[in-house]
């Protein structure tokens, strides 16, 4: 299975808070067969979340957890309608990203690491803030 | 000047290249020499050699984990800063340092 597919990517997600956002990607990422317990990787989401948030300025955010209630290594994307308070930053950008534990090879980790450090970058930040559709938003991560 | 860095996260999945990176953008802008080491859930990449020492100025560390082989830097002035706030203060942490170095 594909670590991100266009069925992981969202335009225009309606959410006024951090738990709100985090629990309607993983409602889209348990359509896509990608969890085991959509509400405890959630909870394991925000566990993360109440130690260290992921917003990480730039108005992006990077939720994730490794959890024995993930099925499948899967990223998921969403571009929010109105941006968010997410801690102590405003947050419109989601990457979402669930790995089970145990783990199941580097090949998603990869992808990964590469995509963290493209985040970084202020031109691939406004390329994501501009995309009209899925399509565009894989060719840029993959 | 030149600097080295080791990051490192509780997941390895994220925080440890995004503060890598951003590490290594900061310096630049600096004209500073930076090698930042991840020790990741891909396991240790861009790995700190006993060659990479000679010269070095300073050493950041994040602190989050603890960092694999901490002892390689023990006669090197080290900083240790939140993996966040590397990831989000980049360019403050290496001006700052830039500075003691310089004051040193």
């Amino acid at each position: 299975m594909e670590l991100m597919n266009e069925g992981l990517i969202v335009f225009d997600l309606e959410a006024a808070s951090p738990e709100e956002t985090v629990s309607k990607i993983a409602g889209v990422m348990e359509e896509q067969g990608r969890l085991n317990d959509r509400a405890a990787y959630v909870a394991d989401v925000i566990k993360r979340e109440e130690g260290a948030p992921t917003s990480i300025g730039f108005l992006i955010a990077t939720p994730h957890a490794k959890s024995v209630h993930v099925k499948e290594p899967s990223l998921a994307f969403a571009r929010l309608k109105d941006p968010v308070q997410w801690a102590n930053e405003k947050v419109q950008m989601v990457f979402q990203i669930a790995v089970p534990d145990p783990g199941q090879g580097d090949k998603h980790l990869e992808i990964l690491a590469k995509l963290s450090r493209k985040i970084i970058h202020d031109d691939f930040r406004e390329q994501l803030m501009n995309v009209t559709n899925e399509k565009e938003v894989l060719e840029l991560i993959l | 000047m030149k600097f080295l860095a080791v990051t490192a996260c509780p997941s390895g999945v994220a925080h440890t290249y995004m503060s890598a990176e951003a590490l290594e953008k900061a310096a630049r802008k600096h004209g500073i020499e930076i090698k930042v080491e991840t020790q990741g859930s891909i396991g240790i990449e861009n790995q700190i050699t006993p060659e990479d020492l000679i010269g070095t100025d300073a050493v950041i560390l994040t602190k989050d984990m603890p960092i694999k082989d901490e002892d390689r830097f023990e006669n090197i002035p080290k900083v240790k800063v939140g993996v966040s706030d590397a990831v989000k203060k980049a360019e403050a942490i290496i001006t700052k340092l830039e500075k003691m170095v310089k004051e040193l």
